[in-house]
């Protein structure tokens, strides 16, 4: 199985490339961190390598009008292309929506926009090990940590109110409770 | 028989007389405690009289604590019955009010009726008046249930103190006899309905106090935590505290089972004690870890969301490997949020035994088994939402697409779109034969949406020629009638597999899949 850069490193480079793609943005745009994933590259009925992590970053791109939108999408493809990346998905007009890949790295980045004004760009990384390396028989970690035993609870009878219904509680006075006189 | 004429004239004021009128007795009583012991000390004083009139003032003790053990437990019945009633009565007065402004009339005897007038269309507004209608009749049973309890378990305090068979439980004072007499006492909380459906489970729980569901999820939480139509906040509270104790109980289990178990209830506990970008609030709607296990696990609460999807996994999911399903319901969170969704809900339904390999695929009867609770499910979903109906999505996986289709082919699904993401087959051959409530059948095939990668292994099992297709063909085939959408081609397998692979199969919620795109969308009520 082969050396991937490490988890840290792939977090890195996604942050980079969202920030200079970020900048080359017209106006003075500002950015919110939406979402950051770090997902497990297999599920069940895959027989490739367990262990390995894709990374990504997505902004959310405030400051920007809504009319302005398309000029903000070509300012990033225009980046792309100037940085290595080729366009495989563009829904526009249908969709804002446009994803892209630099071949030398298999990094990806996408900028999507809604009809509630909101505009997003994101960058996410291939598959990496997390230390760069395939973890020991490709095994996730147990994360197990035995502890101490707890009692089993009891069962329970039908369930009955408490005693005193708390809606009207200072309504009513109660002074028998085992007060003996 | 109780009936709704019975209710509406029901007067809490006139219990609550009666309790005062307890309470007041009861302390005249107990105020007479020193008053009583003395009656058979009589320090000083010896003899026959003496003797005689320990004897008399030890019978009237006996007596008077038993008198007290009655009055006491009395005393909290009609207590308790005040409260019920004058929560019964509100509820009675607010489903009137509701049958008033819809448009409807609620006769003595609980029969909801039309009142004639203008209003919308008539196609929505028989759709509308038939939600309403179950809305009311659902209230209107639990309501006549909750009352009918709270008279019988009256009925039955009054019953066993004037029979005697409230004690005092060998108190030596009148205040031990009265905290005897109260301990003997008190209404039961009405269960939740046998055998009904969600909307009955709302109405029911909907109908309790909020000191019953309470105590219901503290000393109860079986009775409601998988309970479809109860509200997932309350759901989420019962199943967090049962998750602990069965992650205990594992920890202590040596067996690869347990091991696999804890594996995946640790990922469960760590996604609802997840925050940050990206991860809205999680809740644990269903927990059960009998067999393989099942658990249901909502991203964003779904009883407040405008977008509701329920995401069916497939081949190989089982309890010890939700966390993989977790994350792409985050991703689909996410995805839906950016398409435009003002507030989605991502829900994990690990829900039914899923085959274990992808060549245990081939037949229907874990689907079969899966299809009832999932319509279950959702229609839980709708009963359950707060405010305006959400748009709801169901969205399966894999053979999750299998167990959607033939729970949509069999009775239907109360959801306003399905997605059918690689799949074997989903139990027809047109998505005019699915069945989704609320939706004209001559347009459901709009709202049936399909996608496949080029690559994926999972294709091998459409093989397109009758008798040898038992799931079905592939829902994105020019001839089922669907929508189609686009997915990367995934990865290209060898060529003695024609090129397909089983890494293909798997990479719909990857970043660079438009499919993870298409998945938003349609969640959000946009085309794929």
């Amino acid at each position: 199985m082969e050396t991937t850069m490490t988890e840290k490193q792939a977090h890195d480079r996604v942050e980079d490339y969202v920030r200079a793609a970020f900048e080359a943005l017209p106006g003075k745009p500002s950015r919110t961190l939406f979402s950051q994933n770090r997902s497990e590259c297999t599920d069940p009925t895959d027989d490739g390598p367990r262990g390995r992590f894709e990374i990504s970053v997505t902004y959310e791109i405030t400051g920007v009008q809504v009319a302005a939108f398309g000029e903000h999408f070509d300012a990033v493809v225009t980046w792309w292309r100037a940085h290595g990346f080729t366009v495989v998905t563009d829904r526009r007009p249908a969709d804002q929506y446009v994803f892209a890949r630099n071949a030398s790295d298999s990094f990806d980045m996408s900028i999507q926009a809604n009809e509630l004004g909101k505009l997003y760009l994101g960058a996410t990384s291939p598959c990496v090990w997390p230390n760069g390396v395939p973890e020991a028989a490709g095994e996730p970690p147990e994360t197990v940590v035995a502890a101490a035993p707890e009692p089993e609870p009891k069962p329970q009878p039908r369930p009955r109110r408490a005693a005193v219904d708390d809606e009207d509680f200072g309504e009513t006075n109660w002074s028998d409770g085992g007060t003996a006189f | 028989m109780i009936t709704w004429g019975d209710v509406r004239s029901w007067n809490a004021g006139a219990i609550g007389t009666v309790a005062d009128l307890l309470n007041q007795r009861c302390e005249q009583l107990l105020a007479a405690d020193g008053d009583v012991e003395g009656m058979s000390r009589l320090d000083g004083w010896t003899g026959d009289a003496a003797t005689a009139a320990r004897a008399r003032g030890t019978a009237l003790t006996t007596r008077l604590e038993q008198l007290v053990a009655e009055a006491s437990a009395v005393r909290r019945g009609a207590h308790e019955t005040q409260l019920a009633v004058e929560r019964i009565t509100a509820d009675v007065r607010d489903t009137d009010d509701l049958a008033s402004h819809n448009g409807f009339a609620i006769d003595d005897g609980g029969w909801v009726t039309t009142v004639p007038g203008p209003g919308a269309a008539p196609d929505e507004r028989i759709r509308v008046e038939l939600t309403d209608r179950v809305e009311l009749t659902d209230r209107i049973e639990q309501i006549l249930r909750q009352a009918t309890d709270v008279d019988a378990d009256f009925a039955g305090i009054l019953t066993r103190a004037a029979r005697g068979e409230i004690t005092d439980q060998g108190a030596t004072t009148l205040a031990q006899a009265a905290d005897a007499g109260t301990a003997q006492s008190g209404l039961s909380t009405i269960g939740p309905p046998q055998g009904g459906t969600p909307g009955d489970n709302r109405a029911w729980w909907d109908s309790l106090s909020a000191t019953a569901q309470g105590t219901i999820l503290r000393d109860n939480p079986d009775l409601v935590r998988n309970l479809d139509g109860v509200p997932v906040k309350d759901r989420d509270a019962a199943n967090r505290v049962v998750l602990q104790r069965e992650m205990t109980r594992l920890r202590n289990d040596p067996s690869d089972d347990a091991k696999a178990k804890l594996r995946g209830l640790t990922d469960i506990d760590n996604r609802l004690n997840a925050t940050g970008p990206g991860k809205p609030q999680a809740y644990l709607v269903q927990l059960d870890t009998s067999g393989d296990g099942k658990a249901v696990v909502a991203a964003g609460n779904p009883d407040t969301a405008t977008d509701v999807a329920t995401y069916v996994p497939g081949t190989g999911s089982e309890l010890s490997k939700i966390g993989g399903d977790l994350g792409r319901s985050d991703k689909m969170w996410q995805s839906a949020t950016m398409a435009g969704s003002p507030s989605p809900s991502v829900i994990t339904w690990v829900g039914y035994d899923a085959p274990d390999e992808l060549w245990d695929a081939a037949g229907e009867s874990y689907a079969d088994h899966g299809k009832a609770d999932l319509s279950k499910f959702e229609e839980g979903v709708r009963a359950s939402h707060d405010g305006a109906p959400s748009h709801n999505t169901v969205l399966g996986h894999s053979y999750g697409t299998t167990v959607v289709g033939h729970a949509a082919r069999d009775g239907g699904l109360d959801a306003d779109e399905l997605v059918f993401v690689a799949s074997p087959g989903v139990g027809v051959d047109h998505a005019n034969q699915l069945h989704l409530d609320g939706v004209p059948q001559d347009q459901v095939a709009q709202h049936v949406h399909s996608t496949v990668a080029e690559h994926d292994m999972i294709k091998i099992t459409n093989v397109g020629v009758a008798g040898h297709d038992p799931l079905g063909p592939s829902p994105t085939g020019s001839d089922f009638g669907g929508q189609v959408f686009d997915s990367a081609p995934g990865t290209k397998g060898p060529w003695y597999e024609g090129g397909l692979s089983g890494a293909a199969h798997s990479q719909y919620w990857e970043d660079n899949n438009p499919s993870l795109r298409s998945f938003g969308r349609i969640i959000a009520g946009k085309p794929g």
